[in-house]
This record gives structure tokens, sequence and C-alpha cells, in this order.
């Protein structure tokens, strides 16, 4: 169990790295697509458009996401937030980041609505009908913060000293200490890209079943699970980023 | 234990999903295009450009391009220069 467990472990962290050079190696220069992970396009080394920052912009300028939604849909119902656990750059920061020993925190279930709120309010109605406002999701978005202002502002291209790059710091040292404590709490709480594929989880081709009944309530995959959910009584729930280390626990549970 | 579709649905349901978003983007890349500043662009040239907001909304709500046009509210924007954010 314990070496399945490493071998999860550490195929997962091998994906993600490999997805980070991906997604940064700006000599692709592929941003008329986007890919279904928060990496901001503004990054200098960016390869791909951040789906969430093409929202924005679309809803700023009224016209139709037709890629964006159909690449997010796409990437949803053939793998769901497999994207989230094995794909994203963030995540592999808040995993890393969770490893910090440390006092560790629950958080409330309700708190997973908030994303919601971010993705109606700040990535469709705010852009839509206040589009020169200039407040979006991308104002305050830690990842943009992190791969976006604060690169430009050590190379000179923007200041450091705007009242707006330092909520941006605020908001990104928050989410940090966030993760640090709460496993993958940014996924959880404030990632809109994770609240549109949460939709397909329960649908999408690739998903997590389980290969026979004989469960013994043993409680080892909810222990372990990073998004504090019950594996065996939610098995593929909205929240579920697929890391799989439940596989890994628990050998009653197979990947389908 | 999970409340999942019935196994029959489900399928139903990932192959309606699957025309949904392949005809999105079947469908964009076959045709849509939108004028911006008299030019007909697709939406892979329109998304590319809105990230160095390359292409705006004017106040008569027409896609503009700020380095075509001389609108007075449209500024930014250079389309070699990612945005800083």
């Amino acid at each position: 169990m314990l070496e399945k467990l490493r071998r999860i472990t550490r195929t997962r962290y091998f994906i993600q790295f490999v997805a980070l050079l991906g997604l940064n190696a700006n000599f692709f220069q592929l941003r008329s697509i986007c890919v279904p992970a928060m990496n901001c396009h503004s990054c200098p080394a960016a390869t791909f458009a951040c789906p969430v920052g093409v929202l924005v912009n679309f809803s700023t300028l009224r016209i139709f996401p037709f890629i964006a939604l159909g690449i997010i849909g796409l990437a949803g119902t053939l793998f769901g937030r497999l994207w989230c656990g094995f794909v994203c750059p963030f995540g592999l920061l808040q995993d890393l980041l969770h490893k910090i020993p440390g006092r560790k925190v629950r958080l409330p279930r309700f708190l997973g609505y908030t994303k919601w709120v971010l993705l109606g309010g700040l990535v469709f109605a705010i852009p839509f009908v206040y589009p020169h406002l200039n407040v979006s999701y991308c104002t305050l978005c830690p990842v943009g913060t992190l791969e976006s202002a604060i690169p430009w502002a050590i190379m000179g291209a923007s200041s450091p000293w705007r009242i707006m790059f330092m909520v941006r710091v605020a908001v990104l040292l928050g989410i940090i200490a966030l993760a640090a404590v709460a496993s993958r709490g940014f996924c959880r709480v404030f990632c809109p890209l994770g609240a549109m594929l949460s939709l397909f989880n329960r649908f999408s081709f690739w998903r997590i079943s389980q290969e026979n009944e004989s469960c013994n309530t043993c409680g080892q995959c909810a222990e372990r699970c990073p998004v504090e959910i019950d594996p065996m009584a939610e098995m593929n729930n909205g929240e579920c980023v697929r890391c799989l280390d439940c596989t890994a626990r628990c050998l009653k549970l197979g990947v389908k | 234990m999970e409340t999942t579709p019935k196994r029959g649905y489900r399928w139903l349901a990932l192959l309606l999903l699957l025309l949904v978003f392949g005809g999105l983007l079947t469908y964009t890349t076959m045709g849509v295009t939108f004028d911006v500043s008299g030019t007909s662009k697709s939406e892979y040239s329109v998304l590319q450009d809105s990230l160095t907001h390359s292409v705006q909304r004017a106040a008569d709500g027409k896609l503009i391009s700020p380095q075509a046009s001389k609108t007075k509210d449209a500024k930014g924007g250079k389309a070699d220069k990612a945005c800083p954010t």
C-alpha cells in the first residue's frame, strides 16, 4: 500500500512539474488557445492563455467565448478535475506549501460556494456590466500576481509602489498562508476554474470507481483526502481533484 | 454510497456534452469572425489580441483595435507586449 502511494505521489509530482515547464515554455507561444489550468497568460514565460482570463476578457468585450468554454467543457467531460490534481501549477505550489510542518485546519464546507460567487460575479457579471471599471477576477488573482505582476515589477515594466499591486501581494500572501494550513485551500474556496470543472466530475469519462463492495469503513481514504471529502461516500464529488491518494490507501478503490 | 447517474444516461450525457463542446470549437474554427476596426478576425486572433488589450469595445458597441483607431477613449495595447497586469 505504502509503495503504491509513493508511486502515485511521485508520478503526480512528475506530471505536475512537466506541466509547469510545458505551460511556461515561452518559445512555443500558443496563446490563442487555453489550457484548463490556472497559469496566467501575462506571465512573461506563459505558453497558453489562461481560460479564466479569457472568460474575463470576453465578458469585457461582450462576445461569446466559444474557444474557452469549448476547451473547458471538453477537458471537463473527458477528465473532470484531474487537471487540478495533475496539471495545474498552482495546485503543485499548494501541495508543496502544505508539506510545511505546522498546525493544519479543516475548512468548513460552505466556503466552497465562494468560488461560485467569484465565478459569477468577478469572471462574468461585473466585467460584462461594467467593462470600464477594470474590476475582475484577474485584478486580484493570486496566480496572476505570482506569475505576472511580480515578475513584471521586478523587470521594471510596472511599478510595485501602487496600492493595487500591494493589495494583490497581500491577497497572494493570504492564499499562500491558507495553502500552508489548509490543503488545497485556494482550489476549494477561490478557484473559478475548479468550480467550472467540478460540474463534470460526476459524469466524466475518466473517474474513480469502486471495484467491489467490500468496504470495511476503515476511513483511511477520507483521512488522506487533500480536499477533505469521504471518497467512499462521495466518490467523484465536485470537490475531488483526483489526486488518487485515496486509491493508494485503499485497494478496493479502482480507477476506471 | 455514491449517487451516480444510471449507466445508460451517463453515456448519453457524455456524448451530448462532447457534441456540444466539440461543436463549439468546431464552429468557431470553421467560421466565427468578428469585425475589429473594419477587419474580419477569427476568434483565435481576437483571443490573442485580447490578452494584450489590443482589442477593445468602443462606446458604440463595436470592437476596435486601439492601434488602428483614434477613438479618444481607447487606450493601451501593444500587440507585441504582454499585459504587465
